[in-house]
């Protein structure tokens, strides 16, 4: 039976490599219920962006008839398809009424204050090329992904330290890190969180 | 669409009141704004925002830096 501190390694945390005690679960869970919610929107985001990605072939210039009309800055944008759903907001994907153009537009909750003061729709993207716009889309939308992951994992490593100190808190992070960075999409962290794990098992003189 | 139109296409949300002068996370600067935490961080992105770091790393938004936002022309 394999024991740490005292303590039987028990468990291995959901979607994590890592083994741990039951007190270092404790940690890690309680660290990971403070990050859950915008944990499931970068998922849900995610999943969002695959699915796009996947679909956009199908709105063919000129084929799609329009869902909604969105007008912004005197043009009435034809909303082809939602990209993102988010929870207060949304994102669609918008051909120009009368050229060979299409836009991404970010629609804002009009009784907001934000849209109160800047309006309630604003054009991201726009280009002639569809595919190369999506793909330039899905791009911004993962970097803010994983902009969105550093500081959840930020923001866990605050409770794994302050209310923690005892139970591994690297470890706990690094497990944390390893599952923020993984749905994010952001390989080369889940990699580097891969390689510290891999470091400290070396540095405790364990076999890996 | 105006201002005063609610738009079909969205969820509800919204709540403008500003609370005290600290530095907000991005989730309450998101409930200030009535958007998402998404919405914010990709605010920042496009430099419509200036966050700043708590001493842990966090990012956090002053509501003066929000204030910016709420108080634009358009």
């Amino acid at each position: 039976m394999l024991k740490r501190k005292g303590q039987i390694v028990e468990s291995v945390a959901s979607g994590s490599p890592a083994r741990f005690t039951h007190g270092e679960r404790e940690a890690y869970t309680a660290a990971f219920k403070t990050i859950q919610p915008e944990f499931d929107e970068i998922r849900q985001i995610q999943r969002e962006v695959r699915s796009f990605q996947q679909t956009t072939w199908k709105l063919r210039e000129g084929l799609s008839d329009a869902i909604a009309i969105v007008t912004v800055e005197g043009i009435e944008w034809h909303a082809q398809a939602p990209l993102l759903r988010l929870p207060k907001c949304a994102v669609f994907l918008c051909r120009h009424p009368a050229e060979n153009e299409f836009a991404i537009i970010h629609l804002f909750p009009a009784e907001s204050a934000y849209a109160k003061a800047n309006g309630q729709d604003q054009v991201l993207l726009r280009n002639s090329n569809l595919r190369q716009l999506v793909g330039e889309y899905a791009a911004c939308v993962q970097h803010t992904l994983r902009f969105m992951a550093s500081n959840l994992v930020a923001r866990a490593q605050r409770v794994a330290w302050e209310q923690f100190p005892e139970q591994s808190p690297g470890k706990v992070v690094r497990a944390i890190s390893w599952r923020c960075y993984q749905v994010a999409g952001n390989r080369e962290s889940v990699m580097d969180a891969e390689r510290a794990g891999h470091t400290a098992r070396q540095a405790r003189g364990m076999r890996v | 669409m105006t201002n005063e139109e609610r738009n079909p296409l969205l969820p509800s949300g919204g709540d403008a009141s500003a609370p005290a002068d600290k530095p907000l996370t991005v989730s309450e600067a998101a409930r200030m704004l009535g958007v998402d935490s998404f919405t914010v961080f990709s605010l920042i992105q496009r430099d419509k925002l200036v966050p700043s770091r708590s001493p842990t790393g966090e990012i956090v938004l002053t509501p003066s830096e929000l204030a910016k936002l709420t108080q634009a022309e358009r």
